[in-house]
């Protein structure tokens, strides 16, 4: 009879030898000492994060400043300023590869849509770069590492700085 | 502007509310006490809110704004104060008994079940505080989830012209967006600045949900106490807190978790029944649209729903009785099928006019890699790396050392059928994650950012696996006589006691 029959944890019983012993004993105390690692490491972790909650009287803008930075943030801003919601911008990374900081600043400037340009230490010509732009968007916004704050530049002005940093190299060699 | 609370449960609520609502249609859920009935209900909400909208949205050209969002969340919640209203005559000819603290109490199962059940509320307060005090900080949040949401808001539809059009940046354009469009229902609703941290609140509740789901599965399986320790185990695991993919980030793998796993519950159910099967299915569809591998893990717990607590075979009047069960569970299999092929479907319908960009294309690897001799060669360089990651003590406290030591300690249990299906689910997302590495050109780094997040889809199967060998170990040690008779059914338990069904 099914509902006579035992729950999936009791298993059938069988000999038990002293490695099955030391198997239940070495299970039970594991469980031990993950719960006494981590129990009092999370109560105290939520009780941490209740207490930030209830002491938090910042407005939004300052809890951004807070988690992502003053600086980060208020470079946001003022490009969400300068740039309306339905526009567009040519994204160029600056930072590390793998960094971030392009992600970041994309969503951070979502809805504003965006093409990608590419690395910024691999823009080595400006020339190149306007035959390659497939929209005609007047700004860029350069990101550099996570945390580091964006830059708006208006595309003219971006194309001769990568002109100067190009004809500076190459005048370097 | 202090945290902001009454936001954040605004946001839960737009969920849990219709979905609650929607339990009052599926007699297994009704009759669950209320905690679990909440956390069925809340995910069956976010199902039912965020995907109709989707559907209407991308079918029907619907507009994603506040109308359109309460009039979704409003349809579920009145069907089940209609299907509530209608049963009232029966309620009061049966009015249940009230239910003191002290009943309450005693259903928790003792004193340990109770401390487990309060420190887990606390952790799962902590979570919530988090949320709705900082903005997202997460990685894949900020670069795929929350950026998509901001999309598909300010273009009212999740057929957004940045998502259509190659020319656009974005990250990842053909991941299925069931998630960003409950963040979206939950801004629209009630106005929310775009910066505000209010849809954060809606993951959170994920976590609570799960925990539920977990202890629902141990307790049937094998009692309120382990139940409850499984659910604390779960709740203190720190990646499943603050792990990147975890309760206090905005990705999109707890509530994959939740989905999966609470659709296998009622899946691997003892009796087959349709309203268990249609409630599973929301599940399931819900699961199709919030990743990509939901796909892959809904089939999966459908194939493992499909004989589920079958009786042996037998002759004469059990033949006949078999038959009846037969029939039963292929119902609740076309019940299941049912949401899920029309989510398949509306995934399709909506990725087709989506060109894929920013994205590792796994057709295109399928072709060109090659999954064998992959899957074994591959193993060298990825292997290491998973092993690393959960022998990390910060993210896991040492929970997957005790994995092998329970399955070697407990593994007479590992015969009971049940057990043996949940651990075929466990298996469902770390084989996704092993043929994923197998094809993969950089598996290390692949297997470096996303072998835990695996971890935690197969979560609640795993912990229930887990917390049987443990319940078994826990027998031997207290060398406790194996009884005949069953456990007597719980005074909140929605059902009697199934028990064991043949295999």
């Amino acid at each position: 009879m099914r509902g006579a029959s035992p729950p999936p944890s009791r298993a059938l019983p069988g000999a038990r030898t002293g490695l099955d012993r030391a198997l239940d004993l070495a299970a039970a105390g594991l469980l031990g000492l993950f719960l006494a690692a981590a129990v009092p490491q999370a109560l105290f972790h939520a009780g941490r994060k209740v207490v930030e909650a209830a002491n938090a009287h910042e407005s939004l803008a300052q809890a951004r400043a807070r988690v992502y930075g003053e600086d980060y943030t208020r470079a946001v801003d003022r490009i969400r300023d300068e740039l309306p919601e339905d526009a567009a911008y040519l994204l160029v990374e600056g930072g590390r590869p793998g960094s971030g900081g392009a992600a970041w600043v994309r969503y951070d400037l979502a809805p504003r849509r965006a093409v990608y340009l590419g690395r910024l230490d691999e823009l080595t010509s400006g020339e190149r770069m306007r035959r390659r732009l497939a929209a005609n968007l007047r700004q860029v916004v350069v990101t550099f590492d996570a945390g580091v704050p964006p830059r708006l530049y208006e595309r003219y002005r971006f194309l001769q700085e990568i002109d100067r940093r190009a004809s500076e190299g190459s005048s370097g060699r | 502007m202090a945290a902001d609370f009454a936001g954040g449960l605004g946001a839960i609520a737009l969920f849990a509310v219709p979905g609650y609502g929607l339990t009052e249609l599926f007699p297994t859920l009704r009759r669950q006490p209320l905690p679990r009935r909440t956390a069925y209900g809340y995910l069956l909400g976010v199902a039912a809110v965020a995907g109709g909208l989707y559907a209407l949205s991308h079918v029907c050209g619907v507009a994603l704004r506040p109308p359109a969002v309460w009039a979704t969340a409003a349809v579920p919640a009145l069907a089940g104060l209609g299907a509530r209203l209608l049963r009232r005559r029966q309620l009061r000819r049966r009015q249940p008994a009230r239910r003191s603290l002290a009943a309450a109490y005693r259903s928790l199962g003792g004193p340990l079940p109770a401390a487990c059940a309060l420190a887990a509320t606390l952790i799962c307060l902590g979570v919530f505080a988090e949320a709705v005090t900082n903005p997202p900080h997460d990685w894949d949040g900020r670069m795929t989830w929350c950026t998509q949401a901001r999309y598909v808001r300010a273009a009212g539809t999740v057929d957004a012209g940045v998502l259509l059009d190659l020319r656009w940046y974005v990250s990842h354009p053909q991941y299925p967006l069931l998630l960003p469009v409950a963040q979206v229902a939950a801004q629209e609703a009630f106005g929310a600045d775009p910066d505000a941290p209010l849809p954060r609140a809606v993951y959170a509740a994920f976590l609570p949900a799960l925990l539920l789901v977990i202890y629902d599965a141990t307790r049937r399986a094998a009692g309120r106490t382990a139940g409850a320790l499984a659910a604390l185990v779960a709740a203190a695991a720190p990646f499943f807190i603050r792990g990147e993919g975890g309760a206090e980030s905005t990705y999109s793998d707890l509530p994959l978790a939740c989905f999966y796993s609470a659709a296998l519950v009622l899946l691997l159910g003892p009796r087959p029944r349709v309203e268990r099967g249609l409630a599973a299915g929301l599940l399931l569809g819900a699961a199709v649209l919030t990743k990509n591998e939901g796909t892959v893990l809904a089939c999966l717990a459908l194939a493992l729903g499909w004989r589920a607590g079958a009786p042996a075979g037998a002759a004469g009047p059990a033949a006949a009785s078999n038959r009846g069960w037969s029939r039963a569970a292929a119902w609740r299999f076309a019940a299941a099928a049912a949401p899920l092929v029309l989510a398949l479907a509306l995934f399709a319908s909506w990725r087709a006019g989506i060109p894929n960009r920013q994205d590792e294309s796994y057709p295109e690897l399928v072709q060109t890699g090659s999954l064998w001799p992959g899957i074994v060669t591959n193993a060298a360089a990825f292997v290491p790396v998973m092993i690393d990651k959960m022998n990390r003590f910060r993210h896991w406290a040492g929970l997957w050392w005790l994995a092998p030591a329970a399955l070697l300690a407990g593994r007479r249990a590992l015969h009971h059928p049940r057990l043996r299906r949940y651990l075929a689910a466990a298996a469902g997302p770390p084989a996704i994650a092993w043929a994923a590495y197998s094809i993969h050109p950089q598996p290390a780094f692949l297997a470096a950012v996303t072998w835990e997040r695996f971890l935690l889809q197969s979560a609640v199967p795993l912990i229930v696996v887990l917390a049987c060998l443990l319940a078994e170990v826990g027998r031997h040690l207290l060398r406790h006589r194996p009884r005949t008779a069953p456990p007597a059914p719980s005074v909140d338990a929605g059902e009697p006691w199934q028990g064991i069904e043949p295999g």
